[in-house]
């Protein structure tokens, strides 16, 4: 069943109001437009378009705002896979322990200021970019210019400066669901 | 200036009768790029309606720690009337923008959304009045469209006395000869109008009348409704799903 915001479900004896339901005189109503699901005693709403909200475990798309010492933070841009923008914008945190399995001495070898990275929400503001396809998806060189791939390092193709980075399986490809991005 | 007659044989010069709205054409989420969109003609009125958020509020001190903001921009294009209209806001624009945000305001459920911001913007591409009663639908067909909690539909239609008689949707000629307007907004709540969320007057009717009058709203708005339904319908679910 399809409701529209407003649309009565059913009354509060019966269910228990879910996500995108609101109970009001002991009535229960849509607040979202789409489908209405039942689970056990609660009602919820699939919405037919959904506003994006992060869970532990989701994977985002974010840019280094600053690296010092051992950790980096990380300003949240995007959930992957989703187009439509955060309601608000959070600064998490990467550790150099959660960048890969090895040993990693330096933050500096792993993210840069400005990279823009795919990372995995473990806890909270807390980040990883452990694994194959999270890590840095584009990396800009001093000098200005955008750094390619190059074997298991990122090299400039102006200066020829050479920048090691933990580098995620997508780098230079769009990694938003394939929908293209905001900037084109 | 020689008298003009509005209404000949018990018509309106459209040829309407008293109670019947202008042809009502919507449809959602015509712009790819906003979180949610509507077009909406009502008779010669043209609108698009946009919606973006929640999103970060800029500038920073307007954000309310417990809740959303709502922003609304109506906005004329300078070539939706006869006259060119200089292009951006105004005294009306900003009047219009804000009984219109108030009438929006107590539907939205902002206090899901604290430190962030529900934009919307309207734009009219051709006014033949009761254009904010036109912005008025769209942005609520855009809202539904965008996902955002409310509480109900917003519904808006205006009623004019013209020649002594009320008069459903007044077009321009009506508005502009016409002895009162008066736009409503109703907060429409599984299909019954549960309150009055704007009401504006200009000119003026006998408190008789302006009851009157409240009654013709309630039943050009419960017609609008629908059409506001079925437009969201329309996009977002597939023939085999029906309503129940």
């Amino acid at each position: 069943m399809f409701v529209l915001p407003g649309d009565r479900i059913r009354c509060i004896e019966e269910f228990e109001a879910g996500e995108g339901v609101y109970e009001e005189n002991g009535e229960l109503y849509a607040s979202v437009a789409g489908k209405v699901v039942f689970e056990g005693k609660r009602v919820k709403i699939e919405p037919a378009n959904k506003i994006p909200e992060l869970r532990n475990g989701d994977v985002i798309i974010g840019r280094v705002i600053d690296v010092r010492g051992s950790i980096a933070l990380i300003r949240f841009e995007r959930k992957v896979g989703q187009e439509r923008a955060l309601a608000k914008s959070f600064v998490g945190v990467l550790h150099v322990s959660n960048v890969t399995d090895e040993f990693l001495k330096n933050m500096e070898d792993a993210v840069g200021f400005g990279d823009v990275v795919k990372a995995k929400i473990v806890e909270d503001l807390k980040l990883s970019i452990k694994g194959e396809d999270l890590g840095v998806v584009k990396a800009k060189c001093k000098c200005g210019n955008d750094l390619v791939l190059d074997g298991d390092k990122l090299k400039c193709p102006k200066c020829g400066n050479v920048e090691s980075r933990k580098i995620s399986a997508d780098y230079g490809r769009c990694c938003n669901g394939g929908k293209g991005s905001r900037n084109g | 200036m020689e008298e003009i007659k509005l209404i000949v044989d018990g018509k309106r010069l459209d040829g309407r009768g008293f109670e019947e709205l202008r042809p009502i054409k919507i449809e959602a989420g015509v712009l790819k790029r906003a979180d949610g969109s509507c077009y909406l003609e009502m008779g010669k009125n043209k609108v698009v309606a946009a919606v973006y958020g929640p999103r970060e509020v800029h500038p920073k001190h307007l954000e309310e720690p417990d809740r959303a903001i709502v922003r609304y921009r109506y906005s004329m294009a300078p070539f939706s009337v006869e006259e060119r209209k200089r292009p951006g806001p105004d005294r009306r624009s900003i009047e219009i923008s804000k009984v219109s945000r108030e009438a929006l305001e107590p539907v939205i459920m902002k206090e899901l959304f604290p430190r962030s911001a529900i934009d919307i913007f309207v734009e009219v591409l051709q006014a033949d009045a009761g254009s904010r009663t036109a912005c008025l639908n769209a942005a609520s067909v855009a809202l539904v469209d965008a996902g955002i909690p409310m509480k109900g539909i917003v519904t808006s239609v205006a009623v004019a006395k013209v020649d002594g008689v009320l008069v459903l949707d007044p077009m321009k000629e009506e508005d502009n000869y016409g002895e009162a307007d008066i736009p409503f907004a109703f907060l429409i709540r599984n299909g019954k109008i549960e309150s009055i969320t704007l009401l504006q007057m200009d000119g003026r009717v006998t408190a008789e009348e302006l009851r009157k009058a409240l009654e013709l709203a309630k039943k050009g708005a419960m017609e609008i409704y629908k059409l506001q339904r079925e437009a969201i319908m329309k996009k977002y679910v597939k023939e085999e799903e029906v309503m129940e």
